[in-house]
């Protein structure tokens, strides 16, 4: 199936969600649970206000069924909605709220990230090592260049696309990802020269 | 063709190319600098190898009872009264219908009740007591009114993000 007839495929489901079809809502759930959880928690480094998070999103959409429109991408509303409930989850400063949480979500997600037998302990360590300086050049970038290079790298939307999620211009997107893969490059430098 | 780190508007002509999302045309073009320009070259470089790292940080999977736990908000919130409903659609907008028919009249109430509370604090009939009061109740209102400010920027955000967009086509 090509990139448009799963878009048509989205709209088409989301108007069937709008004249009342549970299991079209149950398709679309199924389809995008997976990217807007992991969208979430890599913006958020938290496994279990990413997942309430997503709820919400797909509450929201629940919610909006009967005004759904389909004159845009879905991904892009689903989306948009996301961004901003991230946005505001850590304007609100929650982050600090949830850090006990975090801990211990980061710690069980990583858990779930290395079943790989074959690693020696070593190797797991060095790993987790690489992990942590990712994560840690992704989270020191300002949130909105955050969004822009995950909405890009990880969920390959267009500039377009992103430009709607964010409520900003093309251009403003260009730029933030600009000033956002500059950030990365300079703090990820020193681990492409040890791989 | 310039140097795309010389011209602000082709910076982005770097990371496309590094995504494998230029046309072909472009692609040549951007390939052909590469080659000649040793600047273009070490963001090309540092970009790909960024870019490879960013590939090795999967999310953890999804909780098994993501899908249940939804279901059973959706159940609990449908089962709740109608005025619960139509609060919660005031207080956290995205219920039907109710975005559109609110977000013009969210504004009009607020400056309505302001201009209302104006009008009772600086009546003709003020007698001196009322106008002894009036700084203090200046305060409470100007502080209201701020606090009121924060929530209504919230809430039409809010509104805003659920409006549908109208610019692109497709599904």
């Amino acid at each position: 199936m090509d990139a448009v007839a799963v878009i048509e495929h989205d709209a088409e489901l989301m108007l069937r969600v709008r004249d009342g079809s549970d299991t079209a809502f149950a398709l679309l759930l199924e389809r995008h649970r997976t990217p807007v959880v992991h969208f979430l928690h890599r913006m958020l480094q938290n496994h279990a206000v990413s997942e309430e998070l997503a709820q919400e999103v797909f509450l929201r959409v629940y919610r909006s069924r009967a005004t759904y429109e389909p004159t845009a991408k879905f991904t892009t509303w689903l989306f948009r909605i996301a961004t901003h409930l991230a946005l505001n989850w850590i304007r609100d400063g929650k982050k600090e709220k949830g850090q006990e949480s975090l801990d211990q979500s980061v710690s069980e997600g990583m858990e779930r990230q290395v079943p790989d037998r074959t690693l020696t302990v070593e190797q797991a360590l060095l790993r987790e090592s690489r992990m942590a300086e990712i994560r840690g050049a992704i989270e020191s970038l300002p949130e909105k260049q955050r969004a822009a290079v995950l909405m890009h790298k990880y969920q390959e939307m267009e500039y377009s696309q992103i430009a709607k999620a964010l409520g900003c211009s093309e251009s403003a997107v260009k730029s933030l990802l600009f000033r956002a893969y500059e950030s990365l490059r300079a703090r990820l430098a020193h681990m492409a020269d040890g791989r | 063709m310039n140097c795309p780190l010389q011209n602000n508007s082709m910076a982005d002509l770097l990371i496309d190319y590094c995504a494998g999302t230029l046309d072909e045309v472009k692609t040549a073009q951007v390939e052909a600098h590469v080659g000649d320009c040793a600047e273009c070259r070490k963001v090309v470089d540092a970009q790909r190898s960024a870019w490879t790292l960013l590939d090795e940080w999967t999310a953890p999977a999804v909780s098994t009872n993501f899908d249940e736990r939804l279901y059973r908000r959706i159940e609990a919130e449908q089962s709740r009264s109608w005025w619960s409903r139509t609060w919660q659609a005031i207080r956290n907008p995205g219920f039907s219908g109710l975005q559109h028919s609110w977000k013009p009249a969210i504004p009009l109430a607020a400056v309505t009740v302001v201009v209302a509370a104006g009008f009772l604090l600086r009546g003709p009939s003020a007698s001196p007591d009322v106008k002894a009061v009036q700084p203090a109740a200046e305060a409470v209102s100007s502080s209201a009114q701020s606090v009121d400010v924060d929530k209504l920027d919230r809430l039409l955000e809010d509104l805003d993000m659920l409006t549908p967009i109208r610019t692109s086509t497709g599904g």
